[in-house]
Parts: structure tokens; C-alpha cells; sequence
């Protein structure tokens, strides 16, 4: 079995963990994973299946692997969105989305090259702080902006300005995207409606740096242990984070690097705390039937499914039905991983073939908390030829509560804000 | 023939006992935790070993997704360990009486081996999916397939010299190989268990420690949720 091994192979067995060198060889071969992987349809070859991928893994670690099985496993690792499906449905439970992290994160100290595409995406995290590669002065605009065209009830205050025990972090996403910019918008105007004492960190909002381990880099920890400390340094009580990608980030990927004291939050789950405790009232009617759309990182990857469909089921005149997959059975956008960057061409067959889903679910729009979800699931709109309307959560609930300032109400808003004379770029 | 089967099998033996081995090796100059969460980490407790043992006899996780596959998986396990342990009785000698007592439930097993690895084979090619079933799949289930009802026309209609196997079989494992029974269906049927005995994954020795720590990271998950 072991055979001589191949230059790679100690690399690869050195960087996974005793636990994943077991996994790799607990796979039975059955194929489930490959039944319900969302990219298998796209792209069917054994590669790109968890069976596959394991197979080629275990080739390398026990030394045996030809440089044709390290190219294909090099295209399997990277054409997975690590959406978690494989893991829900394998029946010996192999913890895939860890493996292939840690397999990317070997693969890359081993000197096998990642696609291009993610080298650059990485760099610029690093440089800028960010995945726009914008300067970090601008984080906060989306704030100063919103403020000035008088979508909040009172201003959003920096952390600097008020020290409070509940920190809204908006995330690269919609901070610096402009289009996505009104969910931050909502995000804290909901919390301003609900009574809540919150600042945001501004400028001073550091990237979660979560897709670096999704990508596999090496300074991950370094990175995540200086924000952690930062974030600690603050004394905020809760953290509450509007992106499933961020959430995944602070919650799951800082566990141990973060002090236990620091509650994080998704965004959902802390509306949900409100509306229960009676802080948040969604009154008005939006007589809609949606789809809900759960977001991997959320759903699979932290067992969140309840609370944003319980946000929803508490507006009136809403009607939720779901898609044939849904809950940790949700079929993935193709948004996470790291996918779109190495193969966008999979991301748009992927949310094109979730957009077709909740068309037959009967659905007259798709809702889904996550930007990033929101953004792949409006290019699979696009790439589908389909009308249906893809909204984020939030959406929903300011139709309900502060209908003044809809989506795109804030997003025309915000550009003619920037328009008079906003502070620019530095 | 016998010295060579002999051969074949002292060879398979071997390189089954390497391969474990290797892996051991393997698993014990890995580092512990490349990536360390530890602040959160959870006492495995009695219960997540009671839920984990229940998923891995049940198959629950299969169950839940495709309750025909797992009709036909789950009866392949469990009349395959019943055939495996009515095996025992020519391996060991006196017979202890556990062993004894299965025989009945090691017959009906062995009737329902192939039938399960049968539907298995149906649903996997039935199932539409391009690709869905490997090639390492056909070969596994195909080798199996030949060998449950080899095994099984040797039971029920060829009935072969017993006495005779459980002999050879014996002096196999006491390293005086002798020559080779009469049956060749029974040379068949050893053959091709030799033959398939390397390229059986090792599931069931990493599965139970998969399992479980999966069960310990929903513990995990559930210490950290705020709203559990």
C-alpha cells in the first residue's frame, strides 16, 4: 500500500490532522455524496465528488498518487463551494468541509499551486483588509451615507464615538459593495426601530479574514488571533454579523481565538430576539409567498434554520413555502469557497439551478439573509432568464416595519448622497 | 495449486496486516490538532456514545435520505456479519457455543446476502445519475456478489467434505498448509475472498471514531448556540 512515496505525500499526511488522515479512510464508497452534491450536476466527474476527492487524498498521503491524481484533485478541491452537503449526507458523517479546507491549506504549503484567481483574491486581503481592494477608509461610508440621506432614526454611532455592548459588523460585502450596501443600511435601521444601543466599528471594521482558511492560507490564524484580540480589546458583549460568510468567520473559525464572553450572533438570530422579546414589531401587511434560501455557512455549518424562518413566519400577510431542498438539504448557490473565483462558469449553473427550484416551489420571490447568497442567487436570476425576485431578508422585514426605506429606495438613495458630495475615496 | 493458494493467502494476510500498519503509522505521526479550537471542547459523555453506537447499527443517517438503499445496506451489513461470524466455526476448533447458536441466523443470512447486494446493484444503476456508481463500486459489489452465492451453492446444493475444509482452513493458520480440498467451487469461492480482501476499504475500523466525533461536534455546536 505504501508504495515509494511521492515528493508531495509527506507534505499532504504532515498537514492534515490524525482525525482527517482517519476520515479519509472511513469512506465506504457509497456514492450519497455524490447523489446530492450541487456542483456533481454541472460538472460530472469523479473528481469533483467527495468519494473522488477523498480517493485521491488518501492516494497522496499513503504516496501512491501519480501527478495526474494530483491535478485532478488540485480541480476537485477548487471547484467545491465546501458548501457542507456531502458531509449532511454521508452515512459515516466525514467532516468534508474541514477536510478540504485542510487538504487546500496542505496542498498549498506543499508548493501545489491554488488557481490564480484565489492567489489574488488572498493578496488582496491581506494589502487592503479587504476582498475589494478598496481602502479601508471607506468602510464606513455606507453609514455616513445613509445617514445623510436620513434612512436612520438617529445617527449610527463609530464604537470610538459610543462604547456599546452590541457591535453591528457589516462585513466586506456590504460595506464596500455598492449594491449591497442598503443591507448594512437595513441591518441598522431595524436595530435602531427595535430599541437597541449598538455602534459599528467604521473604519476601524477589520475583514473576518474567514476566506482565508475557506481558501487555504496559512496566516489564517495569525490574522483571525489579531482581530480576535482587537475585537476582545473592545469589551463588546455581542457581535452581530449580517453576512453567513462573516458569521461562519467570528463564530465558528474563532472558536478558541475569540474569549467565550463574545457572543456572536447572526443578524436573524438577534432580530428573532427581538421580535420575541416584543422590542421589534413587524406590523404592516406584505402579502407575498417567498421562498427562503438557506445560506450554507448558516444552515449546514451552524445549524441556524429555525430563526431567520421564524423572522419571516412573524410578518403578516407573508406566506413562506419551501423549495424541494431545503433546511440541511438546501442546495448551494455556489457562492462559498471560494468557487466563484475558480469557476464561475459552476457558480452560475449552480444558482440558475436554484432559481428554477423555487420557481417550482411556486415561490414569487427568493429570500435570503446573506448578501453574498443574494448576490449569487441574483446572477443565477439573470443566468436562468428568470423574473423571480431575490431578496434579502431584511427586506421583508422593513416592508413590515419601516416600509420607508425599501431596498432600492436606500440604493438610490445612497448613490445621490454620494452624488452630493459625500466624502470620496481617499 | 495448494502450496500456490497457500502462498496467496500467507501473501494477503501479510499485506492486509502491512496496510493496517501503514495506516497506524500514519495516524501516529500525524499532528493531533493542525488546527486547534480548544477553548470549547467537549466531553465526549455516555449519550453521544449511545447515539453514535445507534447511528452506526442503524445506519440512521442513510435512512433518512433513501429508505430503499438503506433497506439493502443495512441488510447487507447485517447478514454479512452474520455470515462472517458462521464462518468462524472452520477457523476455530472446539466450536465455542455463541458460534453454534448463530448457524440458523448465519443460513437465512446467507440468503440474503447476494439478494441485498443484488437490490444494492439495482438501485445504484437504476438511480439515473450519470456516474453514480464507480467502477471500484461494480467491481466490490459484482466480487461479492459471486462469492455470497458461491458460498451459498456450496451450502445448499454442492455440499461439499467439511471435515475436509475446516481442515485445510486450520492448517492454514497453523502455517502446515495442506493439500487443497476437492470442492472447487470451495477454491473458487476462497480465492475470490482472497482476491477481494485488499481492496476492501477500511470503513468499518474509522468509521465508529468518524461517527462519534461527529456526535462530539454537534455537542460542541450545541454548547456554543445561544438559543439552545
Amino acid at each position: 500500500m505504501a508504495g515509494d512515496k511521492g515528493p508531495q505525500a509527506d507534505k499532504i499526511a504532515a498537514g492534515l490532522t490524525r482525525r482527517q488522515l482517519i476520515e479519509i479512510e472511513a469512506c465506504s464508497r457509497c456514492g450519497e455524496c455524490l447523489l446530492w452534491c450541487p456542483v456533481f450536476p454541472h460538472d460530472p466527474r469523479e473528481e469533483i465528488s467527495s468519494r473522488g476527492k477523498l480517493g485521491r487524498i488518501r492516494k497522496l498521503a499513503g504516496g501512491i498518487a501519480s501527478p495526474s491524481d494530483e491535478a485532478a484533485l488540485l480541480d476537485g478541491l477548487y471547484a467545491c463551494s465546501a458548501c457542507g452537503q456531502c458531509h449532511v449526507v454521508c452515512p459515516i458523517r466525514i467532516n468534508t468541509p474541514e477536510l478540504w479546507e485542510q487538504a487546500r491549506l496542505a496542498l498549498a504549503n506543499s508548493g501545489l499551486l491554488q488557481p490564480e484567481a484565489q492567489i489574488q483574491q488572498l493578496k488582496t486581503i491581506r494589502e487592503y483588509d479587504n476582498s475589494y481592494g478598496k481602502p479601508r477608509a471607506q468602510r464606513g461610508l455606507w453609514a455616513e451615507r445613509a445617514s445623510r440621506a436620513g434612512f436612520f432614526l438617529g445617527p449610527v454611532p463609530t464604537w470610538s464615538e459610543q462604547q456599546s455592548e452590541v457591535l453591528y459588523f457589516a462585513g466586506c460585502t456590504a460595506s464596500f459593495d455598492e449594491t449591497m450596501q442598503p443591507v448594512a443600511v437595513q441591518s441598522a435601521r431595524l436595530l435602531q426601530e427595535a430599541g437597541v444601543r449598538f455602534s459599528i466599528l467604521g473604519a476601524d471594521e477589520p475583514c473576518c479574514a474567514s476566506k482565508l482558511r475557506r481558501m487555504g492560507d496559512n496566516e489564517f490564524r495569525t490574522e483571525a488571533s489579531r482581530r480576535a484580540e482587537m475585537l476582545a480589546g473592545k469589551k463588546v458583549r455581542t457581535i452581530v454579523v449580517s453576512c453567513a460568510g462573516c458569521f461562519k468567520g467570528l463564530h465558528s473559525d474563532y472558536r478558541g481565538i475569540l474569549p467565550p464572553s463574545v457572543e456572536v450572533l447572526h443578524l436573524t438570530e438577534f432580530l428573532w430576539r427581538l421580535i420575541r422579546e416584543g422590542s421589534l414589531k413587524p406590523r404592516h401587511e406584505v402579502p407575498l409567498t417567498v421562498t427562503y434560501h438557506d445560506p450554507c455557512h448558516l444552515g449546514r455549518h451552524n445549524g441556524i434554520y429555525e430563526e431567520p424562518r421564524k423572522v419571516l413566519g412573524s410578518i403578516p400577510g407573508l406566506h413562506v413555502v419551501e423549495m424541494k431542498r431545503s433546511g440541511p438539504f438546501s442546495a448551494c448557490c455556489g457562492m462559498g469557497g471560494g468557487l466563484k473565483l475558480a469557476r464561475p462558469d459552476l457558480q452560475k449553473k449552480m444558482s440558475a439551478a436554484r432559481i428554477r427550484e423555487a420557481e417550482a416551489a411556486g415561490a414569487e420571490a427568493v429570500v435570503t439573509p446573506c448578501q453574498t447568497c443574494l448576490m449569487g442567487l441574483s446572477a443565477g436570476a439573470a443566468a436562468a432568464a428568470s423574473s423571480l425576485p431575490v431578496f434579502h431578508l431584511n427586506e421583508m422585514l422593513v416592508r413590515s416595519v419601516c416600509p420607508e426605506i425599501t431596498f432600492d429606495t436606500i440604493a438610490a438613495g445612497l448613490k445621490s448622497s454620494d452624488g452630493q458630495g459625500g466624502r470620496s475615496a481617499p | 495449486m495448494g502450496v500456490l493458494l497457500a502462498c496467496a493467502a500467507y501473501a494477503v494476510y501479510a499485506a492486509f496486516i502491512c496496510r493496517l500498519f501503514f495506516h497506524i503509522l500514519l495516524w501516529v505521526r500525524a499532528s493531533e490538532q493542525a488546527f486547534t479550537r480548544p477553548a470549547y471542547a467537549v466531553r465526549i459523555r455516555p449519550n453521544t456514545v449511545a447515539v453514535t453506537a445507534l447511528d452506526l447499527l442503524f445506519l440512521r443517517r442513510l435512512f433518512s435520505q433513501n429508505k430503499l438503499l438503506w433497506i439493502g445496506s443495512w441488510t447487507f451489513h447485517l447478514s454479512f456479519l452474520l455470515v462472517f461470524l458462521g464462518h468462524m466455526r472452520y477457523f476455530l476448533n472446539p466450536v465455542p457455543a455463541c458460534i453454534t447458536c448463530l448457524q440458523p441466523f448465519g443460513l437465512v443470512a446467507g440468503y440474503l446476502l447476494p439478494l441485498s447486494l443484488i437490490l444494492l446493484l439495482i438501485l445504484r444503476t437504476s438511480s439515473g445519475k450519470n456516474r453514480y456508481v464507480s467502477v471500484y463500486n461494480y467491481f466490490l459489489l459484482g466480487t461479492a456478489l459471486v462469492i455470497s452465492l458461491s458460498g451459498l451453492g456450496l451450502r445448499v446444493f454442492i455440499h461439499p467434505d467439511l471435515a475436509e475444509i475446516k481442515a485445510y482452513i486450520l492448517a492454514l493458520f497453523t502455517f502446515r498448509p495442506e493439500a487443497l480440498p476437492q470442492s472447487i467451487v470451495f477454491v473458487a469461492h476462497f480465492s475470490l475472498v482472497l482476491f477481494l480482501l485488499p481492496f476492501l476499504p477500511l470503513h468499518m475500523v474509522a468509521a465508529p471514531l468518524v461517527t462519534l466525533d461527529a456526535r462530539r461536534r454537534e455537542d460542541e455546536l450545541r454548547t456554543v448556540m445561544h438559543e439552545r
